[in-house]
């Protein structure tokens, strides 16, 4: 089965949607076939993948498979890659005329320090033949020796109208049939994230070809396990037990952190069929419970004893 | 043979470790007709060698053992039988006798009754030099004996005594079991020697260690788990702090946690327990991140104190505690969640995302688009 999201993967910069200021200075780098390390920061599904890989298609042409490695750091975000596989990559010369290869790194604020101490270092050294793009959702989680040897880029949310037009291209590709009102429904439940909506958009389509707002709101709680929602209840109504195995259930299936399960349990809060009062109580608690977690040793004891506090709320 | 009796020291210049005493009770021996006090009093745990030295020291120096223990009646009749006859006639065999009496403290006020008695009267009178053993120094049957015996105090081995006397033994008798094993055997003894030695007999292989190394940990826990869940008074939860020493905190920390649904069944009594759960945790993060290990103190008194006073009443129940069971649940769905995981990794190789981004991102779509196809 094809992949929307890859099948409609912008291949050059011209064809990048949103970001235009970004993709001015990046296009001018492709004139002068010369770069700095650069350091896409931003929230998902605004394009930094998709400018890294159009920058590099624009700047080696065919021989990109060469030239150019990417790498996910939160897949291998080991030290020993960053000694291995970057460096061994990064030390041996180019292929073609353009006298530097390119590596983009993935998700790297992933990296250990330890391991971004070990990227430095390699930065510094092969900084003749080799360039680094690094693309993380914030900045500050890359350490400053690093960030003092790139040029930052910051993605902005994607806005609803550039998001619209970038559906409107996959409906008419794909031969979908969907109203504006729909369309502008799957950009504000994804929050500008394109990879989002158009993977909600593809969902949609599976199912029917006209598609329509309650499919969209059906669709869009699929990124959400349900089971999280569901022990949330039954520790309101005091089955705790239950409740535990339902989290747990879901967080092994879907392999989640501790921080992730908090985050999804913050959002659905609100959801749930509470007094406002205990619900501001919980979103507290949530904030307070996220900070034990960052501060404490045991995630998962965390969660637990969080989900224990939804006892019996009204 | 058993390994115990095999390696047991022969002859004092195998006795390692006590030397002090052993010196002492061979002089008792030598200089018997010197000794105004007739009998000897060797007090100390079990298993740190003061039945064995007596043996070893008596054979060293040609004497006869005449023992008389726990396994055999020591009413007054009994004790005036063997002992009282032995201690007045001569050998015929050997000039040299030695009377062991051991456990001293071990005698029963009921089917022994007299027996304390009757030592005493013996030990005034004796021809033949008497040694008795005993663990508890403080034990009343021990009275009237020490003031008439000479006391001779034995101390728990050392860690490392025990240590190296099992690996001589391992070795000797090629059990091929690791380091590690062999210090673990070493460090449930507690000073035993004769514990750590039945438990390298009775020990196959490094898993069996591991065995018993968890059933000794959580029989203590369990111990822990009692106190904190059942006392309601600050004074002896604050002991069970005390108990702790030996344990790993964090081991605490997970094993009442995981239990305090076990016991209280109250929401706010198991809200307030978990929050000081968390708590305890969030100190022992912040120990691991700053090493500052004052914070040990509070993580301890939030897992004991905290937890064992949120309960409004005491259960009057039988509670079952059981292990953390965290990975229950992962082999419960440890089938869905190789799977989601391998088509992670297929979608990621797709999609320009790490795995873990692929499952949060476009698995929960993927599984759906598939599921739509097949219908």
């Amino acid at each position: 089965m094809e992949i929307w999201t890859e099948k409609y993967r912008p291949k050059h910069l011209k064809d990048v949607i949103g970001q235009e200021s970004i993709v001015k200075r990046l296009s001018a780098f492709t004139l002068t076939d010369s770069m700095p390390h650069l350091l896409f920061a931003g929230p998902p599904g605004t394009g930094k993948t998709t400018c890294a890989l159009a920058l590099a298609n624009d700047i080696y042409k065919e021989g990109v498979k060469e030239n150019f490695l990417e790498l996910n750091a939160s897949d291998e975000r080991g030290i020993d890659t960053i000694r291995v596989k970057v460096k061994n990559f990064a030390r041996s010369k180019s292929i073609g005329d353009v006298d530097f290869k390119i590596i983009f790194l993935g998700e790297s604020d992933a990296l250990t320090s330890d391991a971004q101490q070990a990227l430095r270092r390699t930065m510094e050294r092969y900084s003749n033949t080799c360039r680094f793009i690094l693309d993380c959702n914030y900045p500050s989680k890359i350490i400053d020796p690093i960030q003092s040897r790139c040029v930052l880029f910051r993605f902005k949310n994607l806005n609803k109208e550039d998001v619209m037009n970038y559906l409107k291209i996959i409906c008419k590709g794909e031969r979908i049939d969907a109203e504006d009102k729909v369309l502008g429904l799957i950009c504000d439940l994804s929050k500008g994230d394109l990879r989002k909506s158009t993977n909600i958009l593809q969902s949609c389509s599976v199912l029917s070809v006209k598609i329509t707002e309650e499919l969209v709101y059906e669709i869009a709680s699929l990124a959400k396990p349900e089971e999280i929602k569901k022990a949330l209840q039954l520790s309101i109504k005091g089955d705790f037990v239950g409740a535990k195995e339902m989290l747990f259930d879901a967080i092994y299936k879907y392999g989640l952190s501790g921080i992730d399960t908090i985050k999804q349990i913050q959002s659905e809060i609100l959801g749930l069929e509470l007094s406002a009062k205990s619900k501001m109580d919980l979103i507290a608690l949530a904030g307070e419970y996220e900070f034990r977690m960052v501060e404490g040793s045991d995630e998962f004891m965390q969660l637990e004893s969080f989900l224990a506090q939804f006892f019996k709320r009204e | 043979m058993n390994i115990f009796n095999k390696y047991s020291s022969k002859s004092i210049s195998d006795i390692v470790g006590i030397e002090e005493q052993v010196e002492k009770i061979a002089d008792f021996l030598k200089n018997f007709k010197s000794y105004k006090k007739k009998s000897l009093l060797l007090i100390g745990p079990e298993g740190t060698g003061k039945t064995s030295s007596v043996y070893a020291i008596a054979n060293s120096l040609g004497f006869d053992v005449l023992e008389i223990n726990a396994s055999d009646k020591r009413n007054a009749d009994n004790i005036k039988s063997i002992v009282g006859s032995a201690s007045l006639q001569q050998g015929l065999f050997s000039n040299n006798k030695v009377i062991l009496i051991d456990e001293v403290d071990g005698l029963s006020g009921n089917s022994d009754r007299g027996g304390v008695r009757e030592i005493n009267i013996i030990l005034k009178s004796t021809n033949f030099p008497i040694i008795m053993t005993a663990n508890d120094e403080y034990s009343s049957k021990l009275e009237g004996i020490k003031l008439n015996s000479t006391v001779i105090k034995f101390k728990r081995r050392g860690y490392w005594e025990v240590y190296k006397l099992i690996k001589f033994i391992s070795e000797a008798e090629n059990k091929g079991l690791s380091t590690i094993s062999l210090k673990k055997i070493a460090s449930l003894a507690q000073g035993d020697v004769r514990s750590a030695f039945n438990d390298l007999e009775n020990i196959k292989s490094d898993s069996e260690v591991d065995d018993l190394f968890e059933r000794a940990k959580e029989s203590s826990i369990f111990d822990v788990l009692k106190i904190i869940f059942k006392s309601k008074t600050p004074e002896s939860l604050l002991n069970s702090v005390e108990n702790l020493r030996d344990m790993e905190i964090k081991d605490i920390v997970l094993w009442v946690y995981s239990n305090i649904i076990n016991e209280y069944e109250k929401p706010h009594e198991i809200k307030k327990a978990y929050d000081w759960a968390s708590k305890a945790d969030v100190f022992l993060g912040r120990i691991g991140r700053r090493m500052y290990w004052r914070f040990l103190v509070y993580a301890k008194l939030f897992i004991t104190l905290g937890v064992g006073l949120s309960k409004d009443e005491m259960y009057r129940k039988f509670s079952r505690y059981s292990p953390p069971q965290r990975f229950k649940s992962l082999t419960k769905h440890s089938k869905v969640r190789a799977e989601n995981k391998e088509l992670a990794k297929e979608l990621s190789s797709q999609t320009h995302c790490s795995s873990n981004k692929a499952m949060k991102e476009y698995l929960p779509f993927y599984k759906y688009w598939k599921l739509q196809k097949q219908i």
